[in-house]
């Protein structure tokens, strides 16, 4: 059971963020785009800074499609400032750029291939995902020498 | 790291804007499983480097009060964290682990919420061995809630639970040990026999028969060749085993260092292949004697029946006593005896109307003697004696409670066919006060002590003082008995 869920603490940088995603989905979309930065609003107010994220994103996805405009654009980077900001993570230089550049290569990636196959999009999204989390994981046991000595078996 | 519910309904929303993507041919919501995992990366490095960071640190260091004690006895075992900074914001759970041997008499698991926390829990140890605690677990939950993860932090602690029993007995007298009481028993006999002994000069109406002419032809003289007779020396033990030695410590008990001599006598006269008897006193006057005999089954029945020489826990007030305290035995008693008896009666041969009214009851002088008769030691003693006409070598271990009834029981039994050992526990090394009061302790031992002194003074008796070693030490170390030894 989770204890003291510090998730939930908001910041001034997160509120900015919400807005600025809102105001481009409204130029995206309209009415439509309020609505869902409304609902993203809501749900960044009680639920953990990731659920608001999936609500806009879901947004754009509604009223837009994959087309590089300066909407967009601010639209995703409003959106992933909801991510950085998010009060519960320490904003340490190095837990913020490894994750966000390495998720950039990999956007990248996923944008390539999504132009051919969506399945083959959605696979390496989910599939690269999983590999970077499980490679963390492995890091952690290293750092905390809960590794089990393989070497010496050898 | 342990990934959380939290986690779980994280992957499980990436997943279905990934499905969603492909359905609806979406490929902006894929952007929903990237943007979730840049974040939930970023959550787990964080925590990584603060899981990394406590891993070198170690703020949790385990000590405990005692790490030796008896059985049922209770240590403290205090964990003090250091939560400065990186634990404060990991929602940290201790957890102790004790091994099953050890019982834990609060709970084990707790939130740290200060910067600096210390928990203490008594530990009580259930068996005898020794028993190492692990290091503490700590239960950090990452601050987004995403992930949990156990560490093994602080150090081990071993504790050693010893069994209620007595340990490291003393024997000895006036505080010294004695490092070997006996060896083989002289016979005292020699002539003929069957095992050579001393050559010496041939004298006047030594028999011919005994010239070792070897030895005359070496040495030029005639000379004898003694032998020395083989002998076995019949042994009593008495173990005193009434009210008065249930005083001490659960399992320390003036009985149970009695049981300790009398198996260490029953060892000893085992190895010697003596005749060995044992006779228990009891409060009641029933007395269970032991004929002697020799032979392994017969020792190992001995040793039984002493093993189970029942305690009762509960301590027994001393029939001494003024306050139901057990306490040392009372120093009038051991000023009379019957000999103190009889010659105050002669003293008592005057004029003066003081001396005539107290002689009246001092006429018969043997009154002394037979009211000791109702006491259950000089009656048991007295009787076995009567029976058993060929003891050689009376051992009689109690304490001294009733020192003008020990006093007596040793007049009476020794002689000069029967050797009579005392192994003498004093009270005051098993008094309920211990010796807090080291002054006081150490004033009732010189008592015991000049008594001990005066039984061994008795013609073919030897008494020595029994007890647990480290409480004669600590007697023996008090600054009233530095002072007189300088």
């Amino acid at each position: 059971m989770i204890r003291h869920p510090r998730s939930t603490r908001r910041g001034v940088l997160g509120a900015a963020a919400l807005f600025i995603a809102t105001a481009a989905l409204f130029v995206l979309g309209g009415l439509n785009g309020v609505l869902f930065g409304a609902v993203a609003a809501v749900a960044w107010l009680v639920l953990p800074a990731g659920f608001a994220f999936t609500i806009g994103q879901a947004g754009l996805a509604a009223v837009t499609t994959l087309t590089i405009s300066p909407p967009l654009i601010i639209a995703e980077l409003a959106l992933l400032a909801l991510l950085v900001t998010d009060a519960s993570i320490r904003l340490d230089l190095r837990a913020m750029t490894i994750p966000f550049f390495t998720i950039a290569v990999l956007g990248l990636g996923v944008y390539a291939v999504a132009g051919q196959s969506i399945i083959g999009a959605a696979a390496l999204s989910l599939a690269g995902s999983a590999a970077l989390v499980y490679t963390v994981h492995r890091y952690e046991l290293l750092t905390t020498n809960q590794l089990p000595m393989e070497a010496d078996n050898e | 790291m342990r990934p959380t519910r939290r986690f779980w309904s994280v992957a499980v929303l990436a997943s279905s804007a990934a499905v969603l993507a492909i359905l609806f041919d979406a490929p902006l919501l894929l952007g929903v499983p990237l943007g979730l995992t840049a974040w939930t990366l970023s959550h787990q490095l964080t925590f990584t480097s603060t899981l990394a960071t406590l891993t070198d640190r170690n703020p949790v260091t385990q000590t405990l009060t005692r790490d030796r004690l008896l059985v049922d006895d209770t240590t403290l075992l205090t964990i003090a964290v250091d939560t400065t900074q990186d634990v404060a914001v990991l929602n940290a759970r201790l957890t102790i682990t004790p091994p099953p041997a050890l019982t834990a008499e609060q709970p084990t698991t707790y939130d740290l919420t200060d910067s600096s926390e210390s928990v203490s829990v008594p530990l009580r140890v259930g068996v005898a061995g020794t028993f190492t605690i692990p290091r503490a677990e700590l239960e950090c939950t990452s601050r987004g809630g995403l992930f949990q993860a156990t560490l093994s932090l602080g150090n081990e602690c071993s504790v050693t639970g010893e069994p209620r029993a007595p340990r490291e007995l003393h024997i000895g007298s006036g505080g010294e040990q004695i490092a070997a009481a006996y060896g083989e028993h002289d016979a005292e006999q020699r002539g003929a026999g069957f095992e050579p002994g001393e050559l010496r000069e041939y004298q006047p109406g030594d028999p011919t028969s005994r010239i070792d002419w070897k030895a005359t032809a070496r040495l030029g003289d005639p000379y004898v060749r003694e032998f020395t007779a083989e002998t076995t020396r019949q042994t009593q033990v008495v173990v005193d085993a009434r009210t008065q030695m249930r005083q001490g410590p659960p399992g320390e008990s003036k009985l149970d260092y009695a049981r300790e001599v009398a198996i260490w006598l029953t060892e000893y006269t085992a190895s010697l292949d003596d005749p060995l008897g044992v006779t228990l006193v009891t409060d009641d006057h029933i007395t269970t004697p032991a004929p002697p005999a020799a032979g392994t089954t017969h020792y190992e029945r001995i040793r039984r029946r002493l093993h189970d020489l029942a305690t009762d826990t509960t301590p027994t007030p001393d029939p001494h006593s003024q306050d139901g305290m057990p306490q040392a035995a009372s120093k009038t008693d051991a000023l009379r005896s019957s000999q103190d008896a009889q010659r105050i009666a002669a003293d008592l041969r005057g004029d003066d109307a003081y001396a005539q009214t107290l002689a009246a009851y001092f006429e018969d002088r043997n009154a002394y003697v037979e009211q000791l008769t109702d006491q259950p030691l000089f009656e048991s003693v007295t009787q076995l004696l009567g029976d058993q006409p060929g003891t050689s070598w009376l051992v009689i271990v109690t304490d001294d409670t009733h020192r003008d009834e020990l006093l007596e029981t040793a007049r009476a039994a020794a002689s000069q066919t029967t050797h009579v050992s005392l192994f003498l526990l004093p009270s005051v090394l098993f008094s309920d006060r211990g010796l807090a009061d080291l002054e006081a302790a150490y004033d009732d031992y010189t008592d015991f002590e000049a008594f001990r002194q005066r039984i061994a003074a008795i013609p073919n008796a030897t008494a020595f003082e029994a007890g647990p070693r480290d409480a004669v030490a600590t007697l023996l170390d008090s600054p009233q008995s530095m002072e007189e030894h300088r």
